[in-house]
């Protein structure tokens, strides 16, 4: 009888993407003899029905794990003692360059680089939601394992189906202004601040009747957000910006239903969901063809080269205005997101999932 | 996908278009751009280096500015109590070379003062930029509840001009017409 194989997550915790990842995956590979609960160190409240305490599991011989590692891990250890295959499944980790030194997340990120060549030894297989990820992970790494490009899923029925609050679809609509969104925490990698200012070209020369929405928690990175806050004050088109911080996923659903254009202007992204599910929208995505977005949202969406602000608002302008572009988009954004429905990204596991059993 | 140059030899942008639709494209930005150039000009580019305290784009301003520019790395750079090597030509190089060889020996104190004292301005600047970020948002909230007070101002105006409009009340249907 085969063994059974388990997702691990150091922490599983709602608007979080790496559990959101392993919980679809949990849920769509059970047939696969995936095991539906999420082996963890921790879980949040809400989602503990989904999740298995690490330290309660009994392992049997012929059991497998992937270890899903997005920055300095306490699994480490399990992945030392485990006698069975041992996957990791590489999120990336932000470069510590982006940080300011001494700050959390510098210190965060730098020991997450320092401990992943160790992790990586450790592990049988290499999976990997991008092959920019996989690339990243062979340059810092000196040994080689067998690799797999897993990416997570992106339902477009399912997104368009999510329960938006009308409230709030109603408020976005209600001031008739072009919507322009970007949803990711407020960190330096993921370029707020350039978005803020490529808007402010757009708002106060081609069209002041717009509102950009920067969606995301900015928690983890006080003071990029203090200094995103700075920055807002200084501009002529502040009173159009919103920063609302981490919403429920009932707003972030009318967000989504009321876009009309996602900018993404991120430096460095390991995979970036929010672009797909922005496409999954019907909506047009402008991104920045840096790390992993040219591979992940590109054949999807209009990649701009270099950062010229003005330049990029009147890119915006233009596929705001015209719609065979739009439609053209759509058709490009259909035809990519097949990569990612809950079958495509099934058949992308099974190999891994074999080689795992053996 | 097309790629399209935005001048001989760059890139700008890319997409599920034809090379000619890229072209299209660029030609329309810039000739939009060309036709904006008359308008107010933007105030973007030299606030990055205080959001983000990373290298700035080419196209930042030539004339630095002092709270930007006085962060720990433009710090670094100052060589005292050495000479600076990385300047001047290969004689002027060799001959501070030559010249740092007995300041490392004995100016290893000073070097340690200036180290600490650099630290110091360092972390001055940041609070200084952070507090000059602090003032510019309670400005930002102060105009905004200047105009809220105003709009009420405005409101309560309004509602006492309609209640001088108001004809006088009618007596109740107990009383005596």
């Amino acid at each position: 009888m085969a063994g059974r194989i388990f997702q691990v997550v150091e922490c599983l915790a709602e608007a979080d993407g790496v559990s959101h990842t392993a919980r679809t995956f949990a849920t769509l590979l059970g047939a696969d003899g995936v095991e539906p609960d999420i082996a963890t160190l921790y879980a949040s409240p809400a989602l503990r029905g989904e999740a298995t305490p690490l330290e309660s599991i009994v392992w049997q011989p012929g059991d497998a794990i992937v270890v899903h590692v997005w920055g300095p891990s306490r699994l480490e250890s399990l992945l030392q003692s485990f006698r069975g295959p041992r996957a990791i499944y590489f999120h990336n980790i932000t470069p510590p360059e982006f940080f300011p030194a001494g700050s959390a997340s510098h210190r965060e990120t730098r020991a997450g680089w320092e401990q992943l060549p160790r992790l990586a030894e450790l592990a049988d297989i290499w999976l990997a939601p991008s092959a920019f990820n996989l690339a990243a992970l062979a340059e810092h790494v000196r040994c080689r394992r067998p690799q797999h490009v897993i990416p997570p899923v992106v339902d477009t029925t399912e997104e368009r189906a999510r329960a938006a609050d009308p409230a709030h679809v109603e408020a976005l609509r209600s001031r008739g202004e072009v919507n322009v969104l970007f949803v990711g925490r407020l960190a330096p990698n993921k370029a707020q601040d350039q978005v803020m200012e490529v808007f402010e070209h757009y708002h106060s020369r081609i069209n002041a009747r717009s509102r950009l929405h920067l969606v995301g928690n900015g928690s983890g990175n006080p003071l990029y957000v203090r200094s995103l806050a700075g920055l807002r004050a200084r501009l002529a088109a502040r009173d159009a910006i919103e920063l609302p911080g981490k919403v429920s996923d009932q707003a972030l659903a009318a967000y989504y239903r009321t876009a009309d254009l996602f900018l993404c202007l991120s430096e460095h992204e390991g995979f970036c969901l929010p672009p797909l599910t922005a496409a999954a929208h019907g909506i047009p995505v402008i991104a920045r063809a840096a790390a992993a977005l040219p591979e992940t949202i590109g054949p999807a969406a209009v990649l701009v080269h270099a950062y010229d602000p003005a330049r990029i608002a009147e890119l915006v302008h233009l596929l705001l205005e015209e719609q065979p572009l739009r439609e053209r988009l759509q058709a490009a954004a259909r035809a990519h997101l097949t990569r990612f429905t809950p079958s495509a990204v099934r058949t992308a596991w099974w190999p891994a999932l074999a080689a795992l059993r053996q | 996908m097309a790629k399209g140059p935005s001048s001989p030899d760059e890139v700008f942008l890319s997409g599920p278009f034809e090379p000619d639709e890229v072209e299209r494209l660029l030609g329309l930005i810039d000739e939009r751009l060309r036709l904006r150039v008359s308008q107010a000009p933007p105030v973007a580019s030299e606030r990055r280096s205080g959001v983000r305290g990373e290298a700035t784009a080419a196209s930042e301003p030539a004339v630095l500015d002092p709270l930007a520019t006085v962060t720990g790395d433009g710090l670094r750079a100052l060589a005292a109590p050495l000479f600076n090597q990385d300047r001047g030509g290969p004689l002027g190089r060799s001959a501070r070379r030559l010249l740092n060889l007995p300041l490392r020996l004995f100016g290893k104190p000073q070097a340690y003062f200036n180290d600490v004292l650099r630290t110091l301005v360092s972390a001055w600047s940041d609070l200084l930029r952070g507090l000059l970020d602090g003032q510019a948002v309670l400005e930002h909230e102060l105009s905004e509840q200047r105009r809220m007070l105003d709009a009420l101002a405005a409101r309560v105006d309004e509602l006492h001009e309609r209640l001088d409009q108001l004809p006088a009340s009618r007596p109740s249907s107990g009383e005596p017409a």
